[in-house]
């Protein structure tokens, strides 16, 4: 990262997107952005076969949600080094569903280090929830709230780039709001921190994140578009008409043949049950469409090979042009 | 019902033979003072074969009136026909030049046939309507392949559900099974409601009876299908409606209008090379299934008309001896079985059975009158 030290703007480069930050010396930013030191750089161009990359981990659930994440192995499951941001309308499960997934990550593989940060639940809150869904009661869990009362944009800082795999952030917005309103950062800012903190912390670092962000009514993601363009997958929890509810990926790096297939759920105990029936009819009928658009494709290029061939005109024989034209109706 | 050996065979049969396609905009057809008299058109540097009716399909795209055209063509008028489809033509392109067309073409007859907006064309291929029969066949218990129609172009699979729905107080011969026909038409892919009568093993395919489905794009097309079809299943796939349809079409005098026009749907099927032996055939069709016709001409010109000269509306309030379920039956009955006219399209006489079931029927309401 550079910093111009007389414009007061660094940029960053995350996943590709080149970032302008200012830094804190606005009059109404009250905690002030630490400046970063200026470094020489040097482009290093490397070939993509010699590059050094860092081992993956595929963290699994040992449910069927596993084999949305990705699709690399037949097994699936959530790569480490990934942000995932996780979007849905109010009351669909976006927290329950995440929680879930945590928890039995911890379940079928211990040696997961988790980690639930709750921005917008207290205690209390937790407490209600919990006696609901009593899988989530082995997740360790920050509790933003209790400290908000000072620097708790250091304390998101050390967590999250801290001693975990696997991250949970409920809410992205709600830490967001709470840098602006709390610490008086401007919202743009704060958003491109916390993106930057995240995107930091999976690409660097290895992590695995999930951050959980609101949409409108209308069901329209808020986010930034650098958050939407940044982020390794945008996992949506939605209704359907019948007001059943499933997850599917609108984007997914690790898992492009996955994106459009919906899984079920429901719960059943305080336990997320995925629905195993309409999971192979989703894969059934993800067949179907591939197939059918293979087939248009191919009659697309039959016609041009028949119609419009080279030479096709004079392939055409000419009708006699004294007989009596036909236009019927 | 259809063995998988069947089943597989029809697939094959039916496999490859969709209409070709290709996606175009208004620009980029080229009609030339002779393309009406040549029959083509013009797409960049080929010259390319269009049907006798393409140039009509053209028109409606670009909204022309059709009946304008056809007037100018029977009057031979053919200069002023094509440079009033090139002008509409040319308008339409400034104002929808970005909309998308598809045209379509007849790989056999090596001629383009149509062109419709891209978004209205929802045609699966044949093989994936038999893929999407099996799928529905797997997923939704005790569905079985009744028959598959691909007689006069277009492919009907039926698929019924196993269980019997008996409507004893109609009659002890009223006991149905239900399904679905899964229907690829020129440009669209459907479902339909199917139901068989058991007693005569009579096959009727109705529109919008239950069902009303009709294919989007894409997956969710798909997804939707499967969604409805656990709905239908749930209620054996008997529409709501059915039982007191039942009761009226039985309790209903079909109409002269409407036993003329299923007689004339039936015998114009019936061709034959010597004239002879066709119109020979045709009488005794008209016996064979339609003995009512006859017998209700003969009261009209005893009551001092021609039916000849009554007009469509008047043939509406005339009654005849059959009820609206009787030509149903009876058209549903050939559509069904093999007999000795050599009918050229049966499935058709399913499709009219099943649609005159769930029309409105002429005298529906003609107890009202006394009233």
């Amino acid at each position: 990262m550079t910093t111009s030290t007389e414009t007061g703007v660094s940029y960053g480069l995350f996943n590709g997107v080149v970032k302008k930050l200012k830094d804190g010396t606005e009059p109404n930013s009250l905690v002030p952005v630490q400046p970063v030191t200026p470094t020489e750089m040097v482009a290093e161009v490397i070939e993509i076969g010699n590059m050094e990359f860092p081992p993956f981990t595929a963290w699994r659930s040992g449910d069927l949600i596993d084999q949305l994440f990705s699709d690399h192995t037949a097994d699936g499951g959530i790569y480490s080094g990934t942000a995932n941001i996780v979007i849905g309308e109010s009351g669909v499960g976006k927290s329950t569903v995440t929680l879930d997934i945590l928890a039995k990550i911890k379940r079928v593989q211990p040696e997961a280090k988790i980690l639930y940060i709750s921005s917008e639940m207290t205690r209390n809150d937790l407490y209600f929830y919990y006696q609901k869904t009593p899988i989530i009661a082995n997740v360790p869990t920050l509790l933003v709230m209790d400290y908000v009362m000072g620097r708790f944009d250091k304390i998101l800082e050390d967590t999250i780039n801290g001693d975990y795999d696997v991250i949970l952030i409920d809410s992205h917005q709600d830490i967001i709001v709470k840098l602006a309103d709390i610490l008086g950062w401007k919202s743009t800012r704060a958003m491109t921190w916390l993106t930057n903190l995240i995107i930091e912390a999976a690409d660097k670092k290895g992590k695995t994140i999930f951050a959980i962000q609101h949409m409108t009514k209308g069901g329209q993601y808020v986010g930034s578009t650098y958050l939407k363009h940044a982020t390794t997958s945008m996992m949506e929890i939605k209704f359907d008409d019948a007001g059943r509810r499933y997850v599917e990926f609108s984007k997914n790096r690790r898992g492009g043949s996955l994106i459009g297939k919906r899984l079920y759920y429901s719960l059943v105990e305080g336990e997320v049950r995925w629905d195993a029936t309409s999971w192979r009819q989703e894969t059934q009928v993800a067949e179907l469409a591939e197939q059918e658009r293979d087939k248009r494709s191919e009659l697309e290029s039959k016609f041009t090979d028949l119609f419009m061939s080279v030479g096709r005109p004079a392939e055409v024989e000419e009708p006699d042009t004294d007989a009596e034209p036909t236009v019927n109706q | 019902m259809i063995s998988q050996e069947q089943f597989d065979k029809a697939k094959a049969d039916s496999s490859g033979k969709d209409p070709l396609i290709k996606k175009v905009k208004l620009s980029d057809i080229k009609i030339d003072d002779n393309s009406l008299k040549t029959g083509n058109i013009l797409i960049g540097d080929s010259k390319i074969p269009v049907s006798n009716k393409f140039f009509n399909r053209l028109g409606q795209v670009v909204n022309l009136q059709t009946s304008l055209l056809n007037r100018m063509d029977k009057n031979a008028d053919h200069s002023v026909q094509t440079k009033l489809l090139q002008a509409v033509k040319s308008y339409s392109e400034t104002r929808d030049g970005d909309k998308e067309f598809l045209l379509i073409g007849d790989g056999t007859a090596r001629e383009v046939t149509n062109i419709v907006k891209a978004d209205k064309y929802h045609r699966l291929s044949n093989e994936t309507l038999f893929d999407t029969a099996g799928l529905i066949l797997n997923e939704v218990p005790d569905m079985h392949v009744e028959s598959i129609d691909n007689s006069g172009g277009g492919v009907s699979i039926n698929l019924i559900h196993g269980s019997q729905v008996g409507f004893d107080k109609i009659g002890k011969d009223e006991v149905f099974r239900f399904g679905v026909s899964l229907v690829n038409s020129a440009t669209n892919s459907r479902v339909d409601d199917f139901f068989l009568r058991l007693s005569c093993a009579n096959g009727a395919v109705a529109r919008n009876l239950n069902t009303a489905f009709e294919f989007g794009q894409g997956q969710d097309a798909f997804r939707k299908l499967l969604e409805s079809m656990t709905g239908w299943s749930k209620a054996g796939f008997v529409p709501r409606t059915f039982e007191t349809r039942l009761e009226g079409a039985i309790r209903t005098k079909a109409s002269y209008g409407e036993l003329e026009r299923v007689m004339n749907s039936v015998i114009g099927q019936i061709h034959d090379e010597d004239v002879n032996v066709e119109s020979h055939y045709i009488r005794a069709a008209q016996q064979q299934f339609f003995p009512e016709f006859d017998i209700t001409s003969k009261r009209i010109f005893k009551n001092g008309h021609n039916p000849q000269f009554l007009t469509d509306a008047q043939k509406k309030f005339i009654k005849t001896d059959s009820s609206v379920w009787d030509l149903v039956n009876e058209l549903t009955w050939i559509g069904s079985h093999a007999t000795t006219f050599n009918f050229q399209a049966p499935k058709k006489f399913k499709v009219e059975g099943g649609n005159l079931f769930a029309k409105s029927w002429d005298l529906e309401h003609a107890s009202l009158a006394a009233i």
